[in-house]
């Protein structure tokens, strides 16, 4: 085990403590799944149980476990493909969603099941009936609710390790550099271009990706923006007559593609966390789900 | 000239196939090639020439290939 490795993964000295691992073997055990796999793991009493005698939070809990190869039972399916370092890494990351709503609900979700350490939701704007088609934060009893409360709320319940701020209010050329200032990476799940091309400027102005996403009708694209990228402003500002607008306004936004979009975008956000795959860097991936047709499209130069 | 072309999305319809080559009167813009397979400028649509993204003033040449998209915006 590369003590250095994890001396610089997280910064908190407090956690690499022989109490700490002393509490985690204590309440961790052999798992043995229904598939008739082995482990030594350790379940979320166990972590909660770790943390309070500790004196430190969850998550903190769970690094600790993983860095000692022990896995907190709820990550156990990801461990194959990320493994215990991965997952640790994750849980030390920062991820900022601007927009809660149809493909800013998934991502929050699935962000919150894969184990991003901190995640912070930012949307102004309350659930409407018409909403119900796609956007998975949304009951029919959350109608009127702030889609940013709603959110910080499902995190919660899906996994108390992470920790989660929500602002509800919208993203403005103003507030984008505070709001984001704490994130590695920002997920566009926005539902117009106009905040997109902030967001792209406000990227460059951090340093950090933007991972875009959008869709209209059955059509989506994905891609990695970098920072000091004007493939958005290009894309619609440029030469776009007057009058153009987004092709969702005549195709709407229905329910499958949100999700196969959402999907994509935390795939990014792993691949540009773990630094590992081929991430879609200034390149578009645009996808044509009634033909199946997956295109690379690439924007770069 | 002759330039090769490849549509997506719904652009895909525009033409018999959507990828395919043609011939092009010398000094034809993108604009042009845009108008002539009748492609809406109401919605965004999105130009790349050789893998460069280029405005719709861009002159064409001999040889060059061109993807035309739609970029979508909703969420």
């Amino acid at each position: 085990m590369d003590l250095t490795y994890w001396k610089n993964l997280f910064t908190e000295q407090k956690l690499l403590s022989i109490e700490i691992d002393e509490l985690i073997c204590g309440y961790s055990g052999l798992v043995r799944t229904s598939a008739g796999k082995e482990y030594t793991g350790i379940d979320l009493r166990g972590i909660r149980r770790v943390a309070a005698e500790a004196g430190i939070s969850v998550r903190e809990s769970e690094i600790a476990a993983l860095r000692l190869d022990i896995i907190p039972v709820r990550y156990f399916r990801n461990i194959a493909s990320l493994g215990a370092v991965g997952q640790a890494r994750l849980l030390s990351s920062s991820v900022s969603v601007v927009g809660a709503g149809g493909l800013g609900g998934l991502v929050i979700e699935l962000l919150a099941r894969l184990g991003i350490g901190k995640i912070t939701i930012i949307d102004g704007d309350r659930f409407a009936e018409d909403n119900l088609n796609r956007q998975v934060l949304c009951r029919e009893d959350d109608l009127d609710r702030l889609k940013a409360e709603v959110g910080e709320q499902r995190v919660r319940a899906i996994n108390s390790a992470i920790e989660v701020t929500s602002h509800p209010i919208f993203l403005t050329e103003e507030n984008a550099v505070e709001l984001l200032s704490d994130s590695q990476v920002v997920v566009d799940a926005l539902d117009r271009i106009s905040i997109r091309i902030v967001l792209e400027k406000v990227i460059g102005k951090l340093g950090i990706p933007m991972v875009h996403g959008a869709i209209g009708g059955f059509l989506g694209q994905v891609a990695t923006i970098m920072p000091g990228s004007n493939i958005l402003s290009d894309l619609y500002g440029g030469d776009a007559a007057a009058s153009a607008r987004g092709i969702e306004t005549v195709l709407g936004t229905p329910t499958v593609t949100p999700a196969v979009i959402a999907s994509m975008e935390v795939m990014e956000v792993i691949k540009f966390l773990l630094d590992r795959g081929t991430p879609l860097k200034d390149e578009f991936l645009y996808l044509e789900l009634e033909n199946a047709i997956f295109s690379r499209i690439n924007l770069g130069r | 000239m002759k330039i090769q072309v490849h549509l997506y999305g719904a652009f895909r319809s525009a033409a018999p196939s959507p990828s395919f080559s043609r011939e092009a009167v010398e000094g034809m813009t993108v604009k042009e090639l845009m108008e002539s397979l009748h492609l809406p400028d109401t919605v965004y649509r999105m130009a790349l020439v050789n893998d460069i993204r280029v405005k719709e003033g861009t002159i064409l040449r001999d040889g060059d290939e061109v993807h035309i998209f739609q970029p979508v915006g909703g969420g």
